[in-house]
C-alpha cells in the first residue's frame, strides 16, 4: 500500500483510515502563530457515507485506500443481494441491498453502472445518470392537463416510484436523473 | 481588486508618513536568515559574477533582520511594504510569496504598541464590528478548558486526538494544533481580537516577563485577528544580543531534530545586538490579508494578481 504525505493532500485523494476507504473532500492548510503546519481536512466514508473531520500535522502519512470505479453490467437480484457482472474481467460482483440503496429503482437488466471497488471488494455503485424507465401504473391524469407543475406519482417497470407531471400515461416511458431522483422528460408517449 | 490593493497601499503610506515614520527598502536577499522552527527560506544560488563561488543566499522570510539593523543604527520609527518568501505554505490564506508590512518604533512599549496596532488596523478596516483584547491564556482557557501554560500534557493530548490529531507530541505543537482546530474557528468574525501575552515556545524573539504571583513566564508577543484571520503579529522585541544567539541555536537544534537544516548564527545581525539593541515594538502583517478582509474575501487567490502556480 502506498502512502500520502501532507504536503500531497489534496481534495479528491483516496485515503484509508483505521482499515476503511475515504475520500478527501476539503483540505485547508493553516499556520497558527508561525506554528507548525496543519492540514484541516474533511473526509467522506466511502462505505458508510459519513463525514469525518480530521487534522493532520506537516510530515503525517495517510495510506493510500485500493480503491478502483469498474464498469459492471446489472444481472439478477437474489433476495438481499443485487448481482453484476464486470465488463472487463467478466467476474461475478454481488452487492447489498444496503450498499445498493436507492439505486435499485433504477436497474434494469443488463444496464451498465459503476462501481467503487475497495481491495477488490464492491462498496458501492452509481447507476448512469439518466435511465430511461417504462411506467407501468398511474393514476390517469385529468384531460388537457399539460402543466408540469403538477405532479402525480408514477410507479415504473423496476418497482421504484417517482413524482411526475399529471399528463404521464400508463406505457410511456420517462427519463429520470439518477442523481436528484427527479422526472426529466417523457421519451415516448 | 488591483484598484483596492492600490487604495489600500496609499492609505498604509499616509497613515505611517503622518506619523512621522520613514518608509525604509531593504534588501530581499540575504546571507543571513534567523532559524524559525517552522519557517523554511528558499535558497537561491548567488554568483556575484560569472564563475565565481559563493554560499547561497536566502530570500527573506521576513524583513526583520535588516529592518532592526536599521533601528539599532539609531533610526526611531520605520516602516516597509515589501515581498516576503516562505516555502511549503500554500493555502487559502497562503501563498510563498507574498506582501508583507512591516514597521518598528523605540517610542512603543508593550501597551502602547498594541493600541497602535488597533488604531492603524481600525483606520484600513471599515467593517470592524467590534474590538476586545485577551489573554492567550484567557482565550485559550474559554474555548477548550485547558490551561496552555501549567495545563496537563495528557489533557492537552486527549484534546488533540479529538480532533484526530494523534502525532502531536510536545506541548508548544500541541497548543498551535488545538489553536487551528478548537479556537481559531469559534472567533467572531466581526470582531477585532488582540490576542497577548503568548507561551514561552511562541517567543519568536520577544522579550519574556514573569506573570506577578504565578510563577511562569509569557512572551511579549501579541497578534491580531480578523475575518477568521490572523492579520498581524507584534513583538516587544528582545534587546539582550546572548539571548538571542541562544534562541536561534535553540531553534536549529529544534529544526535538527524535525529533519531540517540548521542556519549560522546571523553574525552581521548579533553583532549589531551586541552593541546594545533599543527598546522597542515591531509588527509584521500580512498585506494580502488586510486586502482580504477589507475586501471580504476568503482566498488569497483572489487578491494576487497572479498566485504562486501562475506565476
Amino acid at each position: 500500500v502506498g502512502t500520502y504525505n501532507t504536503s500531497e493532500f489534496r481534495k479528491g485523494l483516496k485515503v484509508q483510515i483505521d482499515g476503511e476507504p475515504f475520500l478527501m473532500i476539503e483540505c485547508n492548510f493553516v499556520k497558527p502563530g508561525k506554528g507548525n503546519a496543519l492540514y484541516k481536512c474533511r473526509l467522506r466514508n466511502l462505505v458508510r457515507n459519513t463525514v469525518l473531520d480530521r487534522t493532520y500535522k506537516g510530515g503525517d502519512t495517510l495510506e493510500s485506500a485500493d480503491v478502483e470505479e469498474v464498469e459492471v453490467q446489472y444481472l439478477y437480484r437474489q433476495g438481499d443481494k443485487f448481482v453484476f457482472m464486470d465488463n472487463q474481467s467478466f467476474e461475478q460482483h454481488e452487492l447489498t441491498a444496503e450498499q445498493v440503496d436507492d439505486s435499485w429503482m433504477y436497474l434494469k437488466d443488463g444496464m451498465v453502472c459503476s462501481a467503487t471497488l475497495y481491495n477488490g471488494m464492491p462498496i458501492a455503485l452509481a447507476p448512469p445518470n439518466h435511465v430511461e424507465l417504462k411506467v407501468e401504473y398511474c393514476e390517469p391524469g385529468a384531460k388537457g392537463n399539460t402543466a408540469t407543475n403538477v405532479t402525480k406519482p408514477v410507479k415504473v417497470e423496476t418497482g421504484g416510484e417517482f413524482q411526475c407531471p399529471a399528463f404521464i400515461q400508463q406505457g410511456d416511458i420517462i427519463r429520470i436523473d439518477t442523481r436528484t431522483g427527479e422526472y426529466v422528460e417523457r421519451v415516448r408517449g | 481588486m488591483l484598484v483596492l490593493r492600490h487604495r489600500l497601499l496609499q492609505q498604509v503610506r499616509a497613515f505611517f508618513d503622518q506619523r512621522g515614520f520613514l518608509e525604509v527598502c531593504t534588501p530581499l536577499l540575504s546571507q543571513e536568515t534567523f532559524a524559525d522552527r517552522y519557517l523554511e527560506p528558499f535558497r537561491v544560488e548567488a554568483s556575484p559574477s560569472p564563475g565565481a563561488k559563493s554560499p547561497p543566499r536566502y530570500l527573506q522570510t521576513s524583513p526583520e533582520l535588516a529592518m532592526k539593523r536599521i533601528v539599532a543604527a539609531g533610526a526611531t520609527a520605520i516602516y516597509q511594504v515589501t515581498q516576503a518568501f516562505r516555502m511549503e505554505e500554500r493555502g487559502a490564506f497562503h501563498n510563498p510569496e507574498f506582501t508583507i508590512l512591516e514597521w518598528y518604533c523605540t517610542d512603543h512599549n508593550y501597551e502602547t504598541g498594541r493600541t497602535f496596532l488597533i488604531e492603524f488596523l481600525g483606520a484600513m478596516i471599515p467593517g470592524i464590528r467590534s474590538r476586545r483584547e485577551v489573554t492567550y491564556e484567557e482565550l485559550f482557557r474559554d474555548h477548550t478548558g485547558v490551561d496552555p501554560h501549567r495545563g496537563e500534557l495528557a489533557r492537552l493530548r486527549e484534546k488533540c486526538s479529538a480532533f484526530g490529531l494523534k502525532t502531536v507530541e510536545e506541548r508548544g505543537d500541541m497548543l498551535d494544533a488545538l489553536m487551528a482546530t478548537c479556537v481559531e474557528p469559534a472567533l467572531d468574525r466581526a470582531e477585532l481580537l488582540v490576542i497577548r501575552d503568548f507561551p514561552e515556545h511562541q517567543a519568536a524573539l520577544a522579550q519574556m516577563a514573569q506573570i506577578p504571583g504565578s510563577g511562569h513566564r509569557v512572551a511579549q508577543r501579541f497578534e491580531a485577528y480578523f475575518g477568521g484571520m490572523e492579520l498581524a503579529n507584534g513583538y516587544f522585541e528582545l534587546t539582550d544580543g546572548t539571548e538571542f544567539e541562544n534562541r536561534h541555536l535553540a531553534n536549529c537544534q529544534a529544526r535538527i531534530r524535525q529533519g531540517r537544516e540548521p542556519f549560522p548564527v546571523p553574525a552581521r545581525f548579533a553583532e549589531t545586538m551586541h552593541h546594545g539593541y533599543p527598546a522597542s515594538v515591531g509588527v509584521a502583517l500580512g498585506f494580502d490579508r488586510l486586502v482580504m478582509a477589507v475586501a471580504g474575501v476568503d482566498s488569497i487567490d483572489s487578491v494576487q494578481p497572479f498566485p504562486f502556480e501562475n506565476a
